[in-house]
């Protein structure tokens, strides 16, 4: 009856993990195509020869991504609002998610259905617009930083992971005489690093790749995003025809070299957070 | 009638133009004038592509900084830029509009978002000050802003710019070397092209009929449906023009004609599924197409890459003129002169309204918008066609990635309706010779065969303004569908597809352009 288990539960292994490789196969093949195009050369493009190889390998495309002033200075700037801003965000969301958790906090119920009617009822694009404009926050980067600076979801997996903490502990840091704030500092933060690098990579990915915030409030291309950048620049990259003359250079193979330019910050980081993934999103998921 | 300025006419204006100054500043009149608008700053649009040059930005850069220091020359006045980002346009000045903060000078090519804006009060009426101080613009500028395009109810809420090169809107390529191979001439009716796509399907060299399936644009079947229309009037013409040419009477048989050539294996099988044109342009480029219709200079690319292949200039497609008209003759419909929508606002006040309707009017001079377009350093070549500084050269010196971005009035230079002038110098540019002088001259000649535009006025219904982008979509989808069905389905597709289109506010946007074309009579 066991080896019967054991042969399905094989069958039922080999069948899954089959699956997964080729659904990640699938995922692959649109970046492998970009990637390619970015390295080939303009003929072969036009050709339509290019699939997930470079055909003419060529870097040049990478070269004039380069080139341009807008992409290369919004690239560091973006780098340093998605650090900034996933800094607020984490600070924010701690602050809100921890004195939330204590079950004796006065209104807390009646605080939380604040920020959940939030995740329910949002006031529009204009309204929103109106809101940032009056507290003078257009064309500044705090109009990036700001309105997004809780996001109430995470909050809440914030404050369950707060919950997932065996109130002993919290009695012991009081009996040895710590504050609330060193006790979340020393006790609690430690005690949901999960949590915390995942939320934040949330955070990072979303201000990352948000572009509609920068649309509605600002007005100044020094600050733009990479991603505002990115997308101009794939929609109207042109080619000159003095250009075309010396080089192998086509609009497709400098969108797609821009693409994996603005790809990379989130490659290398994704690895060394995943291991938090799935740990930090169940902590506090099951109580008990 | 437009007016354009010759180098020698240009050095004279400039001359007269310094004069002019010289004597303005001994004016007491002129200096009082520009003390006035001293303290004044206007703030225009300026659209953003990510391509500024290193150490700059699209609002500060060389070229924004010397218009500027035109501006405080000549008026007295400042300007400053508001970048907005180029693919979402229209979007961020709505939600400036909607929230009192857009730049004094916005413009748009949508003109639904013009009428819009007009009816809802969101624009200065520019009547006025069009006449006060638009003298370049009705100049220059006059085929464009004729008609009455700009004009909402009979006040002008825009001044329009002016487009260069009169081009067709669409066009379309065979193969030579496939004709002379089946021993066939240039065909100039639709029955000799039709001899023709059998005649390649029947060989066995490709495709007879290339065809996409853009989701954003009719270029593919319009010319050859509007060639089964008769346009009987004008009244007819501005109710279907090229939005609804597909509904025309008479275009149910292009529709009928597309469809058994479809079913006979002489169009693109999948064209549907090919949204962006990649497998187009490469059946193209790989020599697998024997005829194609689109966008006028898009497959050049293409055709480059083929000819090269091949070894020889001019060795594949020609541009050819086959669409033959019911009543004889041919229709190939025209860019209109107008390019996009250039407004005030009404939250501008009256002072830098005026200031705003100088520097347009300064823009709108030949002389002054060819230094913006190909930038104060320009050169000009042996044919007496203005070049601009290299890319590299740009960026050393700071110049924008896309000038013409600046260039919001007026881009009809002396050279570029002399189709001569334009042949050669499509020649010169060539990334390398894939054609000759004489092939980029039958293409002007082709272009310009049966010439025409479409009556257009400001007016949109409001049957238009709510219904026209779904029923629009929708007309595209079912043309697809109809051009795809098997011969036995078509009638029904054809018909229940238009019932669809009917309901969806087809035809009262039809009677609305009716009613409106009667009111101006």
């Amino acid at each position: 009856m066991s080896a019967v288990k054991s042969k399905a539960e094989k069958r039922f292994q080999i069948f899954w993990t089959a699956f997964f490789i080729i659904l990640t196969c699938l995922c692959m093949v649109p970046i492998l195509r970009v990637i390619s195009m970015s390295f080939s050369g303009k003929n072969a493009i036009l050709a339509g020869k290019v699939f997930l190889w470079p055909v003419e390998f060529t870097t040049e495309a990478y070269q004039k991504a380069l080139s341009s002033g807008s992409f290369v200075r919004s690239f560091w700037y973006s780098i340093m609002l998605m650090l900034g801003t996933t800094a607020v965000n984490l600070v924010m969301t701690v602050l809100a998610a921890y004195p939330l958790s204590k079950r004796d906090l006065k209104g807390g119920a009646f605080i939380m259905t604040l920020f959940v009617l939030t995740m329910y009822l949002h006031p529009g694009t204009i309204p929103t617009y109106l809101n940032v404009r009056d507290f003078g926050l257009i064309n500044t980067v705090w109009a990036l930083v700001i309105p997004g600076a809780l996001s109430a979801y995470n909050m809440i997996i914030m404050c369950n992971a707060f919950k997932g903490i065996d109130d002993a502990i919290y009695e012991a840091a009081k009996i040895d005489g710590c504050s609330d704030m060193r006790t979340l500092m020393s006790v609690a933060l430690p005690l949901v690093g999960p949590t915390l690098a995942t939320l934040g990579l949330f955070y990072a990915v979303g201000r990352w790749n948000d572009i509609s915030d920068v649309l509605y409030y600002i007005n100044s291309s020094s600050l733009y995003t990479v991603q505002m950048v990115l997308k101009q620049f794939i929609e109207s990259v042109n080619i000159s025809a003095e250009e075309g003359l010396t080089t192998n250079l086509v609009a497709e193979n400098v969108k797609a070299a821009s693409i994996v330019i603005s790809m990379l910050p989130m490659l290398i980081v994704y690895p060394f957070v995943q291991r938090f993934f799935t740990k930090g999103i169940m902590v506090g998921a099951v109580k008990g | 009638m437009t007016k354009t300025i010759s180098r020698r006419d240009f050095l004279k204006g400039t001359i007269a133009s310094a004069s002019t100054l010289a004597l303005s500043s001994v004016i007491g009149g002129t200096s009082a004038m520009k003390a006035k608008a001293a303290d004044t700053k206007i703030n225009v649009m300026v659209w953003d592509r990510g391509n500024a040059a290193p150490n700059t930005t699209t609002e500060d850069n060389a070229l924004t900084q010397w218009i500027r220091e035109q501006m405080q020359e000549t008026y007295g006045f400042d300007v400053e830029y508001t970048s907005v980002p180029r693919s979402e346009s229209d979007d961020k000045v709505n939600i400036m509009m909607a929230g009192g903060s857009a730049p004094d000078i916005i413009f748009s090519y949508s003109q639904s978002l013009f009428y819009s804006f007009a009816s809802e009060g969101g624009l200065k009426d520019l009547t006025d000050l069009y006449a006060e101080y638009g003298g370049n613009i009705s100049e220059y500028c006059g085929e464009a802003n004729e008609g009455g395009i700009a004009e909402v109810s009979g006040v002008r809420y825009a001044v329009m710019k002016q487009r260069g090169t009169e081009n067709a809107r669409h066009t379309s390529y065979i193969r030579k070397d496939w004709l002379d191979e089946l021993g066939l001439e240039i065909p100039t009716t639709k029955e000799e092209l039709e001899t023709y796509l059998y005649a390649v399907k029947d060989a066995g060299l490709g495709t007879p009929w290339a065809m996409s399936g853009r989701s954003d644009t009719e270029e593919m079947y319009l010319n050859f449906l509007g060639s089964y229309v008769t346009l009987e009037d004008d009244r007819t013409a501005y109710i279907y023009n090229e939005y609804c040419m597909a509904v025309a009477p008479g275009a149910e048989d292009g529709l009928r004609k597309l469809n058994e050539y479809y079913n006979a294996g002489l169009i693109t099988q999948e064209f549907y599924t090919d949204t962006d044109e990649s497998s187009y342009l490469a059946d193209i480029a790989n020599g697998k197409a024997g005829f194609c219709n689109g966008d006028t200079t898009e497959p050049w690319d293409s055709f480059n890459v083929l000819n090269t292949t091949m070894g020889e200039v001019d060795a594949t497609f020609q541009p050819v003129m086959c669409f033959d008209l019911p009543e004889g003759g041919y229709r190939t419909p025209f860019e209109y002169r107008y390019a996009m929508f250039v407004m005030i606002p009404s939250t501008t006040s009256d002072e830098k309204a005026a200031c705003c309707m100088q520097y347009l009017d300064w823009l709108a001079d030949p002389a002054n918008a060819v230094q913006v377009r190909y930038t104060p350093d320009l050169t000009y070549n042996d044919l007496g066609v203005a070049v601009e500084p290299s890319e590299d050269e740009k960026n050393e010196i700071g110049y924008p990635g896309t000038c013409d971005d600046l260039c919001i009035m007026n881009l009809n230079f002396d050279w570029v309706n002399d189709y001569e002038i334009m042949a050669q110098s499509n020649y010169q540019e060539q990334t390398n010779e894939w054609a000759s002088v004489e092939w980029y001259e039958n293409y002007y000649d082709v272009c310009a065969t049966g010439k025409y535009r479409f009556p257009s006025y400001g007016y949109i219904s409001d049957a238009e303004a709510t219904y026209g982008t779904d029923v629009q979509n929708r007309m595209l989808t079912w043309v697809y569908n109809c051009i795809s069905c098997s011969t036995d389905s078509f009638d029904s597709t054809y018909q229940s597809g238009y019932d669809e289109l009917v309901n969806a506010g087809l035809q009262q946007i039809l009677d609305a352009r009716g009613e409106y074309y009667d009111s101006l009579s």
